[in-house]
C-alpha cells in the first residue's frame, strides 16, 4: 500500500475518537503532509540527517487510552508520567493556580496563553504529521509571580514491544510574568533486548515565557533504537531567561531542534547540549536562535561524544535581526571523536544585521588527549579509567551547569550520562 | 549613523578609480549562447578537435544544469541570451609588444601594469588578458630559458597541447558546478604555467584581467601546474569599466602541485563593484581550486576582494598528498550594496595534512559579506589538522556579516579548530586616536589595516603595496 | 598670561547636566589637583577639555595658550598639546601598539614642522622611555590595550605622555587600578614630566597619591562645580571629614 494511503486510512479510522474542536486543523495538517511529503536529504535542512529509514516505514500513529490515576512515587517533584502515551495522574497538592495536567483532558479550560500554543511554526513534514495525528502530550501553566519549589518532572515511560508505532507528541510550557520553574523532559525506552527498532517518538515543546519568567528546562532522551525527532520552539519575553540542558544518550536515528526567539529587551537564553552516541547511532542537535530585538543574550554549548560507528551532527545557527542592537551571542561547540569510525559534523553559524553586537564562537573537534591518558597512566591508573576520567571532564562543561534540584531528581531517577564505557 | 560610521563611509566610498573606459574596434560573436556559439568560438583559436568536443561537452552538461541560489546574495535573473560570449580587440594577434595597440598598452599603464619593456616592473611577468583574449605576455623568453612556459592558454593549447591536455579539467572538471560548466564550453582564453622539477620560478607571474568591453562576459581558464620540487608565486589583478549594467566574469583556475612543489596564488579583485545605490557592477562567480597531488606539496591562495557586485568563489584545496598543506587567506570588503558569499573548502585525502583558513570580512554600507567554508577530513586522512579564524568587522547598522562554517571529521585522529569573532570600530576607539593627534582617516584606516594584517603579510610585496591603497590604508611600519 | 582659562563652563552628556559653571585657571609650571566624589563631573570635565563628541557645552568659554579650544576639533587639540591619559583606555586589537605611538608621534612632529622619524629613529627613541615608565619592548608589539592589566594600561598611558611631550597634561583617575609600589612609580614618572612650560591636571579621589607630587592647588568637586580650591590643606579635611564638608 502506498504511504499516503496508509496514513489516509489511519486518519479516517482514527479522527472518531479524537476531540473534534481540533479535528479541522488536524484535517488541514494531513492535506499540507499528503501535498508536500516527507523531508528527504535533498533538503538543506536534512543535509545531515537521512530522514528515509522515517520517511519509507509505514508507522502506526498511537492513540493512547484514558487518563489513568497512579501512586505518587517522587515526594520532591510535581510528576505527570506517561506510559505508552497513556497519561496517569497522580494526587499532588500544586500551588494555587498551577496547571500541570494532559492537555486533552479538559482543554477548554486551559488560559488563553496556553491554548495559543498549540500553532506550531514552520511547515516540515514531520511537524505536519504531529499535528495531524497528535496524541496528547502535557501542559505546565506557571501563573505570574508563582516560584515553584520543587522540579516538574514529565516523564514519558514506552514499555510495548509493538513494533512500527509513532507516538506525536506536544508538550506546552507556559510561564506568566515573574514565575520562575524547574522541569524535567524525559523520554525512556527500555534499553537492549526489547526489538523496537521500528518506533518513532516525534515530539514537539512549545514554550512561552512572558517577561521576567526564569525556566530550567531540562530534556533527556534515551531512545535506545527508536527514530527520536524532537523539536523544541520558544519565545521569551524582556527579562526572561530559559536554561535549556538537553542531555542524550544514544538513539539510532536522534534529531532534536531547538529554535528559540528573544522578543524582548534584556532576555536570555542559554541551550546546553550534551550526548555520546555509541555503535551505529546517529544524533543531529540543531538550535537557531533569533535574535530580534536590542540587548539581548544567548549561548549555545554543544558537547558531541562519538564512538562505534556513530555520527554525531551540531548545527548552530544565531540569526541577529536589523536593529537588534547591543546582543551578546556566543557559540561554543566540541566533538569528541572515540573511534577510528565515528563521524563527528559541526556547522557553527552565525548571521548577523546589526553592527553593535558581540558575536564569537568556537568550535573543536578532536580526540581524547594522549599526553593526558599517559600522564594519568605513569600514576598507576589503567588505560579506560583514564579514558573514562578524560570523557567525564569532557562532559562536565554541560552537566556542572545543572540546577541543584534537576540534578537531584536525575540521581533519584538513576540517570546517568554515558561517559563510562 | 554614528560619527564614526559616517567617516569610515566617506573613506570607502572613494571613487573607483579603473572605472574608464578605451574605445577600440572589436571583433565580437553576436549575443546569444548556443552549440554554434562555442564552435565559432573554438574555431575563433583554430583548436584541435579534442578541445572542441570537450567544450560542446560541457556545454550540453550546462544545459541540464540549474544555476545555484544557495549564496546569500540577492540578484535579478541573469539572461544568458543577451551577453556576447567573445569579444577581441580587432587586430591580427601581435607577435611582439611593439605590435601591440597603443591604446591598449596606454589602457594597461594607466591601470599601473606598464607592458612596455623598458617600463616592465623588475622580477615580474605578466600576462595581460583584454576582454576575450591575451594581449601580451611579458617576459616569455626570459622565463624559457629555465623552462618556465608562460603564456595564454591559446598559445598553450597550440604549443603544448600535450601539457593542457594531460591537466585541464582534472581539477576542475568540466560539469563540476554551474558557471564551471559555463565557463568550460566558452572559455576564451587566460593563462597557462607550467613549472619545470625542481625549478624555482625566477620572477612572480602574474595575470592582469581587464573587461573593456559592454555586453559582454569574460570566460578566463588558468591552468597552473608546478612540477616535482617546483615552486611558483602567482598574481592576478582584475579591473572593468563603470556600466549601469551587470556583467558576468565566471572564471575558472586550476592549481596542480606534484610532489614537494609549493603554489602560492594571490588575488587582488578590484572589478567595478557598482554605483552607490547598487546599479551595475561586475558578477564575479569564479570557481578556484587546487590539488595538492603529491607527498609534501602545498598551495595557498590569499585574495582581497574589493570589487565585484557579487563575489561567489570558494578558492579551494584538495589535500591528495599525504603532508601536504591548504591555506587561505581573505580579505573581502563590502561597501554600498555589494554582497559577497566566499570562502574555501579544505578536502583532506591524504594522511598528515592540513589546513589554515584565515578570513577577514568588513562589511559597510548595505553589504552582506558571508564566509561559507568547509573542512573534511575523511575516514582516512588521518591526523589531518585544521586550523580557521573566521573575522568580521561590521561598519553601519544596515550591513550584514555572515559565517557559515561545515566541519566534517571522519576519523578520530582529526583534529580542527575553528574561531570567529565579530567587531566595530567604535567611536571610542576613532577618539582615543584623535586624541593622540591622528586624523580619522588615517585611524580607520589603522584599524582596517590591523584587523587585515595577517592577510596583507601574506601577499608578495608587489601586490601588498596595491592591496593596501586598495584597502584605503597606509602601509603599517616594520616596528611590531 | 594663564595657559588654561575656564569661564563658566556647562556641560551636558545626553540629556542630563553635568557641569554647572566651572571656573578654573592654570598656568605653566602648575600642578592642579581636581578631586570629589564619584559623579561629580570631574571626568565629564577631562574629556570636554579634549573635545570628547558625547560632551555638549551649553555655556561658558575655555581660552587655551590664548586660542579658544572649544572651536578646535579633537585633534587640534591633541596637536596643539593638549593630552588626556584615559582612565579607561579603550582597546584597539589588530593594531600595533608601536604602530599607534609612531603615527601619534610623526602626527606631532610634521605639525610642529619637524621631519618626520623613521621606524630604526623612533624604535630607539621609544626603547628610552619604555625604561623609564617600566614597560618591557614586547609591549610595543602587542595591540594597542587589548589584553592589558589595568598597571599595564596606566604605563601605557604615561608611555605616550613622555613621547608626546604635551603642554597641557590631563590625567584622569592615573591612580585607579594600581597598587602602592604602581602608584610610587607613576608618581615618580609625573615628578620627571614636570617641567616649567608644562602644567598638569590631576583628576583623582585618592588623596595618598599627592603625597608624592609637588601640588600647586587643590580643587574639590562637588555637583558640577569647582566648590572649593586651596592648597594641599584641604585634602587635610577631607581625609577627616570625607566631601560631604564641601558640598556646594
Amino acid at each position: 500500500m502506498h504511504l499516503a494511503d496508509h496514513y489516509e486510512a489511519h486518519f479516517r479510522a482514527l479522527s472518531p475518537k479524537w476531540e473534534q474542536g481540533f479535528l479541522e486543523q488536524r484535517r488541514q495538517a494531513l492535506q499540507a503532509l499528503l501535498r508536500d511529503g516527507l523531508p528527504s536529504r535533498k533538503q538543506e535542512e536534512w543535509r545531515f540527517t537521512d530522514p528515509s529509514p522515517i520517511v519509507n516505514c509505514a508507522f502506526n500513529p498511537v492513540v493512547p487510552g484514558p487518563t489513568r490515576t497512579a501512586t505518587a512515587q517522587d515526594a520532591q517533584a510535581y510528576v505527570l508520567m506517561f506510559v505508552d502515551g497513556t497519561p496517569c495522574v497522580t494526587q499532588q497538592s500544586l500551588p494555587e493556580g498551577v496547571i500541570l495536567q494532559a492537555w486533552r483532558d479538559s482543554p477548554e479550560a486551559l488560559p488563553d496563553s496556553v491554548r495559543g500554543c498549540f500553532d506550531v511554526a514552520g511547515d516540515d513534514g514531520f511537524m505536519l504529521m504531529n499535528t495531524a495525528f497528535l496524541a496528547g502530550g502535557a501542559c505546565l501553566y506557571v501563573p505570574p509571580g508563582c516560584k515553584l519549589a520543587a522540579p516538574i518532572h514529565l516523564n514519558y515511560q514506552f514499555t510495548s514491544d509493538a513494533s512500527s508505532r509513532a507516538y506525536h507528541l506536544r508538550n506546552i510550557l507556559v510561564l506568566g510574568e515573574g514565575a520562575e520553574a524547574e522541569v524535567v523532559e524525559h523520554y525512556h525506552y527500555p534499553g537492549q533486548g526489547t526489538d523496537m527498532t521500528a518506533d518513532l517518538c516525534n515530539v514537539v515543546t512549545r514554550v512561552a515565557l512572558a517577561p521576567a519568567a526564569r525556566l530550567e528546562h531540562c530534556q533527556l532522551t534515551a531512545c535506545g533504537r527508536v527514530s527520536a525527532l524532537l523539536s523544541l520552539q520558544a519565545e521569551q519575553q524582556a527579562d526572561s531567561c530559559y536554561h535549556v540542558h538537553a542531555l542524550g544518550a544514544g538513539t539510532t536515528l536522534g534529531r532534536q531542534a531547538f529554535r528559540v526567539r528573544l522578543c524582548g529587551a534584556a532576555a536570555a537564553v542559554e541551550l546546553d547540549c550534551l550526548y555520546h552516541l555509541n555503535s551505529d547511532e546517529h544524533l543531529e542537535c540543531r538550535m537557531l536562535v533569533e535574535h530580534a530585538v536590542p540587548n539581548t543574550r544567548s549561548l549555545q554549548l554543544f558537547r558531541g561524544m562519538v564512538g562505534g560507528r556513530a555520527h554525531g551532527v551540531f548545527n548552530g545557527r544565531v540569526r541577529i535581526q536589523q536593529g537588534a542592537q547591543d546582543t551578546d551571542a556566543r557559540q561554543d561547540s566540541a566533538g569528541l571523536l572515540l573511534s577510528e569510525q565515528a563521524r563527528v559534523d559541526i556547522c557553527p553559524m552565525l548571521e548577523i544585521y546589526a553592527d553593535a553586537v558581540r558575536c564569537s564562537h568556537g568550535a573543536t573537534v578532536g580526540h581524547l588527549d594522549e599526553d593526558a591518558v599517559f600522564y594519568m597512566r605513569s600514576r598507576l591508573l589503567s588505560r579506560s579509567e583514564a579514558e573514562a576520567l578524560l570523557r567525564r571532564a569532557f562532559a562536565l562543561t554541560v552537566l556542572e551547569r545543572l540546577p541543584v534540584a534537576s540534578r537531584a531528581l536525575l540521581h533519584r531517577i538513576g540517570w546517568e550520562v554515558q561517559h563510562d564505557h | 549613523m554614528s560619527t564614526a560610521n559616517k567617516e569610515i563611509s566617506d573613506l570607502l566610498n572613494e571613487r573607483y578609480a579603473a572605472g574608464f573606459y578605451t574605445p577600440l574596434e572589436t571583433d565580437s560573436v553576436p549575443p546569444g549562447l548556443s552549440e554554434d556559439t562555442v564552435r565559432s568560438i573554438s574555431a575563433r583559436k583554430a583548436e584541435p578537435e579534442w578541445l572542441l568536443k570537450w567544450r560542446l561537452r560541457a556545454y550540453r552538461r550546462w544545459l541540464e544544469m540549474q544555476e545555484p541560489h544557495w549564496a546569500h546574495a540577492k540578484y535579478a535573473p541573469i539572461d544568458y541570451q543577451a551577453a556576447s560570449y567573445y569579444s577581441a580587440p580587432k587586430q591580427d594577434k601581435p607577435k611582439s609588444l611593439d605590435e601591440v595597440d597603443p591604446q591598449i598598452l596606454e589602457t594597461y599603464e594607466k591601470l599601473g601594469i606598464p607592458l612596455r619593456e623598458r617600463e616592465l616592473l623588475a622580477g615580474v611577468a605578466v600576462d595581460a588578458v583584454f576582454d576575450s583574449v591575451s594581449v601580451a605576455t611579458t617576459f616569455k623568453e626570459k622565463l624559457a630559458e629555465v623552462g618556465v612556459i608562460f603564456c595564454s592558454f591559446s598559445d598553450a593549447v597550440q604549443e603544448h597541447p600535450q601539457l593542457v591536455r594531460k591537466y585541464l579539467g582534472t581539477v576542475v572538471p568540466r560539469g563540476d558546478n554551474f558557471y564551471a560548466a559555463l565557463n568550460a564550453a566558452v572559455f576564451s582564453d587566460g593563462s597557462f604555467c607550467y613549472i619545470p622539477p625542481d625549478t624555482r620560478c625566477p620572477m612572480e607571474l602574474s595575470t592582469y584581467f581587464r573587461i573593456n568591453a559592454g555586453n559582454t562576459g569574460q570566460f578566463e581558464r588558468t591552468l597552473v601546474v608546478a612540477d616535482r620540487g617546483s615552486h611558483v608565486s602567482y598574481l592576478e589583478g582584475c579591473t572593468a569599466p563603470m556600466r549601469d549594467n551587470n556583467q558576468l566574469h565566471a572564471a575558472v583556475v586550476e592549481l596542480v602541485a606534484l610532489e614537494d612543489a609549493e603554489i602560492k596564488y594571490s588575488t587582488v579583485q578590484n572589478w567595478y563593484p557598482g554605483d552607490a545605490q547598487g546599479r551595475g557592477g561586475i558578477y564575479n562567480f569564479v570557481t578556484k581550486r587546487g590539488d595538492c597531488r603529491g607527498a609534501r606539496s602545498r598551495i595557498s591562495w590569499t585574495q582581497i576582494e574589493t570589487g565585484s557586485a557579487i563575489t561567489w568563489k570558494y578558492p579551494s584545496c584538495i589535500l591528495r598528498g599525504d603532508h601536504s598543506r591548504g591555506a587561505f587567506y581573505s580579505v573581502a570588503i563590502t561597501n554600498n550594496w555589494q554582497q559577497a558569499d566566499t570562502g574555501t573548502k579544505m578536502i583532506h585525502l591524504g594522511r598528515h595534512t592540513s589546513s589554515t583558513i584565515i578570513s577577514k570580512g568588513i562589511s559597510a554600507g548595505h553589504g552582506q559579506n558571508a564566509y561559507r567554508g568547509m573542512v573534511e577530513a575523511g575516514p582516512r586522512a588521518s591526523h589531518a589538522r585544521n586550523f580557521t579564524q573566521c573575522d568580521s568587522l561590521l561598519m553601519g547598522d544596515q550591513c550584514g556579516a555572515h559565517t557559515f562554517p561545515v566541519i566534517r571529521a571522519g576519523n578520530c585522529t582529526v583534529q580542527v579548530e575553528h574561531e570567529a569573532t565579530t567587531s566595530k570600530i567604535s567611536d571610542e576607539q576613532l577618539f582615543y586616536c584623535r586624541q593622540r593627534g591622528i586624523s580619522t582617516e588615517d585611524a580607520v584606516a589603522m584599524i582596517v589595516n590591523g584587523f587585515c594584517q595577517r592577510v596583507l603579510e601574506e601577499l608578495p610585496m608587489e601586490f601588498a603595496v596595491e592591496a593596501r591603497k586598495l584597502l584605503g590604508i597606509s602601509l603599517e611600519g616594520a616596528i611590531g | 598670561m594663564n595657559m588654561l582659562e575656564i569661564r563658566g563652563l556647562e556641560v551636558s552628556i545626553g540629556d542630563t547636566q553635568i557641569l554647572r559653571g566651572v571656573d578654573l585657571s592654570v598656568s605653566a609650571g602648575e600642578i592642579h589637583v581636581i578631586m570629589g566624589p564619584n559623579g561629580s563631573g570631574k571626568s565629564t570635565l577631562a574629556k570636554v577639555l579634549v573635545g570628547h563628541p558625547d560632551c555638549e557645552v551649553s555655556s561658558g568659554e575655555v581660552d587655551y595658550a590664548g586660542r579658544s579650544l572649544l572651536e578646535m576639533d579633537a585633534e587640534e587639540r591633541a596637536l596643539e598639546g593638549v593630552f588626556l591619559a584615559f582612565q579607561n583606555p579603550v582597546e584597539i586589537p589588530g593594531v600595533g601598539n608601536a604602530y599607534l605611538l609612531k603615527a601619534a608621534v610623526n602626527a606631532m612632529r610634521r605639525h610642529r614642522g619637524e621631519t618626520e622619524l623613521d621606524a630604526f629613529d623612533f624604535l630607539s627613541m621609544v626603547r628610552e622611555q619604555l625604561q623609564q615608565v617600566g614597560m618591557s619592548e614586547d609591549m610595543l608589539k602587542r595591540s594597542v590595550n587589548a589584553g592589558f592589566s589595568g598597571g599595564e594600561k596606566k604605563r601605557n598611558e604615561l608611555l605616550q605622555l613622555a613621547l608626546l611631550k604635551p603642554r597641557l597634561a590631563i590625567l584622569d583617575e592615573l591612580d585607579s587600578g594600581l597598587d602602592i609600589d604602581g602608584m610610587k612609580a607613576v608618581c615618580t614618572q609625573i615628578s620627571s614630566m614636570h617641567t616649567p612650560d608644562r602644567a598638569m591636571l590631576l583628576v583623582t579621589h585618592y588623596p595618598r597619591m599627592l603625597e608624592h607630587l609637588r601640588v600647586d592647588h587643590v580643587h574639590i568637586m562637588s555637583g558640577g562645580r569647582l566648590v572649593q580650591s586651596g592648597g594641599l590643606e584641604l585634602v587635610g579635611h577631607l581625609e577627616q571629614g570625607g566631601y560631604e564638608t564641601f558640598s556646594a
